[in-house]
């Protein structure tokens, strides 16, 4: 998570975490398909307005998802309750209202991850982790257990890839797939609590008792814009609702 | 009760190494359910619950299995899961599903049937958000009571008991010897060993 330089990362982290989720809640509440992709689309919008994304950079970010859409799409349209037949094979049953539910929930996830993206494109972590202490009210040990912890998300990934590979080439070839789970998720837990005491001890010594009486190198506030992108943002989103209604 | 340090950090990086999982773990889902619909995808679903009942095993301390799955969840989003901002949600009703199990014995008991059960919770949990945010509520209800089965017994058998299997074989290596769960071990060994002696 790391923030680009647009309009939208000079927003309060908490305040656009905050405003995202009540619109994903909004999205929730919406059973239309319509409203659904007008929504999705606002967040589009925004994205390549304020958020500085631009084509090439949707395309890549968002083209994947375009299978899962896909496949959303289908489980829900396969496996959902109608009475209008259309093909019936198997143990798949499609019907009308199935359709139109797979469309709105395929729509509802692709607003999901358009938000999600909006914010993760535009946030710092650290900025973000630094407001919800001063925003939230999140005490410093747990601000700072988060900080190291999240460092560790590159270091396990490599890991993890590096395992899969060293198992591969010594022939051990995946049977059944907890087995498997237990083989890689046992050495990447001994390392992480080996290194989890390292850095608690490490962070001990250097004076870091975890009370808010200390200084921050970073004190995110609120301004008037952070507000006036969520009242915006809200406003937005709650009047397409209402106009698109039937 | 308050957190050491150490349990702090521990906790967050157990998070972080069941986030990386889950996250490869993602992505064999969605071809798998979109084959045998979101029914026969349901038996993964343990997998995703495992933060909890690890951390909570360990540390046993009260919010530790919400904490831990919120994490981990943070984690999925951080790192860019195709669930985005869902991802975490999903992970605050799991693991409040999951805390229960641990409240409901006021945090004295962690055993096997404690450690299932919140598995089991938590793909209650899971299944809630479903129903709410990704329209479980359209499959015909028995799909929808079906799901709700085999995620719950995958809850415990792939959450639960192989988070027992996992938090016992790191008990033998050794490393968790300065926390909670062996430090509560000790205490038992020893009263037993007077006990034997006497």
């Amino acid at each position: 998570m790391k923030s680009n330089h647009s309009w939208l990362s000079t927003l309060n982290p908490t305040i656009k975490l905050v405003t995202h989720l009540l619109v994903m809640c909004v999205l929730m509440a919406v059973t239309d398909p319509r409203i659904t992709l007008a929504i999705w689309l606002v967040a589009l919008v925004i994205g390549m307005t304020l958020g500085g994304w631009r084509i090439a950079y949707l395309l890549k970010r968002l083209l994947p998802y375009t299978i899962f859409f896909v496949m959303i799409f289908w489980m829900m349209a396969a496996f959902g309750k109608g009475e209008h037949t259309i093909w019936q094979w198997g143990w798949f049953h499609i019907t009308e209202e199935s359709l139109n539910n797979g469309l709105m929930i395929a729509l509802r996830m692709l607003g999901f991850v358009t938000y999600g993206l909006l914010f993760t494109s535009t946030t710092d972590l650290t900025a973000m982790i630094m407001s919800l202490v001063h925003q939230c009210r999140l005490s410093p040990k747990w601000a700072y257990g988060l900080l190291a912890g999240f460092r560790f998300i590159p270091l396990f990934q490599t890991e993890l890839t590096q395992m899969k590979s060293a198992h591969k080439i010594r022939g051990y070839k995946q049977k059944n797939s907890w087995k498997s789970f237990i083989r890689y998720a046992l050495p990447l837990f001994t390392q992480g609590i080996r290194k989890s005491e390292r850095i608690a001890i490490a962070m001990e010594a250097r004076g870091f008792t975890g009370t808010r009486q200390r200084t921050y190198y970073l004190t995110p506030q609120l301004a008037g814009r952070d507000g006036w992108y969520m009242g915006l943002l809200l406003i937005v989103v709650l009047g397409i609702t209402f106009i698109l209604k039937k | 009760m308050t957190w050491k340090m150490k349990e702090v950090v521990l906790t967050v990086i157990l998070a972080v190494a069941c986030g990386v999982i889950y996250l490869g773990w993602s992505t064999l889902w969605i071809p798998i359910s979109a084959l045998v619909g979101p029914v026969g995808a349901g038996f993964m679903f343990g997998i995703w619950i495992i933060a909890s009942p690890i951390v909570a095993y360990i540390i046993r301390k009260p919010g530790a299995a919400l904490i831990a799955e919120v994490a981990a969840a943070a984690v999925e989003l951080l790192t860019g899961s195709h669930f985005g901002l869902s991802a975490l949600l999903i992970g605050v009703f799991q693991g409040i599903g999951a805390e229960i199990a641990f409240a409901l014995f006021g945090y004295k008991r962690y055993n096997l049937m404690t450690l299932m059960l919140s598995g089991a919770l938590a793909a209650v949990g899971g299944v809630l958000y479903n129903v709410i945010a990704n329209g479980f509520g359209y499959y015909t209800t028995q799909v929808l009571i079906t799901t709700l089965v085999i995620q719950v017994i995958s809850g415990m058998i792939l959450g639960g008991w192989l988070a027992k299997i996992i938090v016992e074989a790191l008990c033998k290596t050794g490393v968790l010897d300065q926390y909670e769960i062996m430090k509560v071990r000790r205490k038992k060994g020893n009263a037993n060993g007077i006990a034997s002696r006497v």
